[in-house]
């Protein structure tokens, strides 16, 4: 029945060649094991989005519910458990591949001309992925998630002159409440994704054009 | 050792120079099924390094999106399949009921009473809920409740003793005693409530909707 599908949409499209370039791209010989963590990470973070999307349809964020609709929904929708933890347990492993991808290219020196741009877009997603986990702390909305908020943004305070303010912004006040778990959920599903999907593109826009960076 | 060092290169296969693409496939009417033609693609047409990477590629992004699929989307659907909760409300004592409790006694008549039912939401807490119905004695033990909203647009409406029927004052909708549509809009008689009564205590269950020859239709 779909047999001739993919021919009748080549024919309007012409999308072969644009495939081939992608799937058919040259890879270094030079490249290792060690290069996979910054596909790994990538790898991770498509799994926090679509076990985010899913929990996205059951979360409310705010201090009345919030706490119970994770309870509710880790016993009573089939797979619940399985999907919040793996958000979860993916949300350190990503730090953890964040971090190797990083040690990988400052030990292969990777980042040096003409690549320095890459770098600097690297660390900012690098910030993106703490600040999602700093965000996504707060929202089961708990005692650890409460207190560990607390005193992060009692961090933050203690930033000269401006940590105050900052602190205040995050938090939507001066005491932590409703408005911080709104905040801090806007963040964490509608902000920090498109900042990081931008982010990522550029990042592999421009290893794709400058290629893979030669071993010292 | 030896097999290990040697430089890349396409392994020979028999059929190795066979057409491939569009010029491999067979004419539909002779096209055999999908498992000889999946060991046909798989001993035929040469098995290259890149084929085979692709393929791997291929199967391990499908294992992968099965088992993220699977739990995200049963999660995502199983609210489709829950089914509506509440148990049994106490309507009021059969016998000798208290000064604010209506008299279920007299037979064959609609008494207006109501019930606090505890509807659990999801993640919501039990919120009581103040229900209003029709209660009719038959007299044999049995009991009928109907919902006090009209089967149109959900107006409650009221028992008019003189003619005998339940008028909706929101647009003219008429019931008889058994439900059944008089006049009007409404697509369907009444809505009941199961009922029981254990210790001298009337009580309702799960609503229920009933067709024209007044037969449960819903569970």
């Amino acid at each position: 029945m779909f047999a001739h599908s993919k021919e009748w949409v080549e024919e309007r499209l012409g999308l072969r060649p644009v495939a081939e370039r992608v799937m058919e791209h040259p890879v270094p010989r030079y490249i290792t094991w060690l290069h996979c963590f910054g596909g790994l990470t990538f790898f991770t973070f498509i799994i926090q989005v679509v076990t985010g999307i899913i929990m996205a349809f059951f979360y409310v964020p705010t201090p009345d519910h919030a706490h119970e609709s994770v309870v509710w929904f880790q016993h009573a929708i089939p797979f619940g458990t399985i999907v919040r933890n793996v958000h979860r347990l993916g949300a350190s492993a990503m730090v953890v591949l964040v971090f190797l991808h990083m040690l990988r290219v400052f030990v292969h020196a990777a980042y040096r001309k003409p690549r320095e741009l890459n770098w600097v877009v690297g660390v900012g997603l690098l910030l993106m992925v703490l600040g999602f986990g700093f965000t996504g702390y707060l929202l089961p909305w708990d005692q650890k998630a409460y207190w560990a908020t607390n005193v992060g943004l009692n961090i933050v305070n203690t930033v000269p002159f401006v940590g105050p303010f900052i602190a205040n912004l995050l938090r939507g006040g001066p005491a932590l409440g409703a408005l911080t778990l709104l905040r801090f959920y806007g963040l964490h599903v509608f902000l920090l994704p498109i900042l990081v999907v931008v982010g990522l593109m550029l990042h592999f826009a421009m290893i794709r054009k400058q290629g893979i960076a030669r071993p010292l | 050792m030896a097999l290990f060092r040697r430089k890349p290169q396409q392994m020979s296969l028999p059929g190795m120079n066979a057409p491939r693409g569009r010029a491999a496939k067979v004419a539909a009417p002779d096209r055999p099924n999908a498992l000889r033609r999946l060991r046909r693609s798989l001993t035929t047409v040469p098995m290259t390094r890149r084929r085979f990477l692709a393929g791997t590629l291929g199967w391990v992004t499908a294992a992968i999106g099965t088992a993220l699929g699977i739990p995200a989307l049963a999660a995502w659907v199983s609210p489709a399949f829950r089914k509506q909760t509440g148990g049994w409300s106490p309507i009021g004592k059969l016998t000798d009921p208290g000064p604010d409790q209506p008299d279920l006694s007299p037979i064959g008549t609609p008494i207006e009473a109501h019930f606090t039912q505890f509807v659990q939401d999801a993640y919501l807490q039990a919120q009581p809920q103040q229900v209003a119905v029709y209660v009719i004695n038959e007299g044999d033990g049995r009991f009928t409740i109907y919902d006090d909203h009209c089967t149109h647009l959900g107006c409650p409406f009221s028992w008019n003793a003189d003619e005998n029927q339940f008028n909706c004052p929101c647009h003219n909708g008429v019931f008889d005693l058994q439900g059944r549509v008089l006049g009007g809009p409404p697509p369907r008689p009444l809505d009941h409530y199961e009922f029981k009564v254990e210790n001298g205590v009337l009580y309702a269950g799960k609503l229920f909707k009933v067709n024209d020859q007044l037969q449960r239709i819903t569970q």
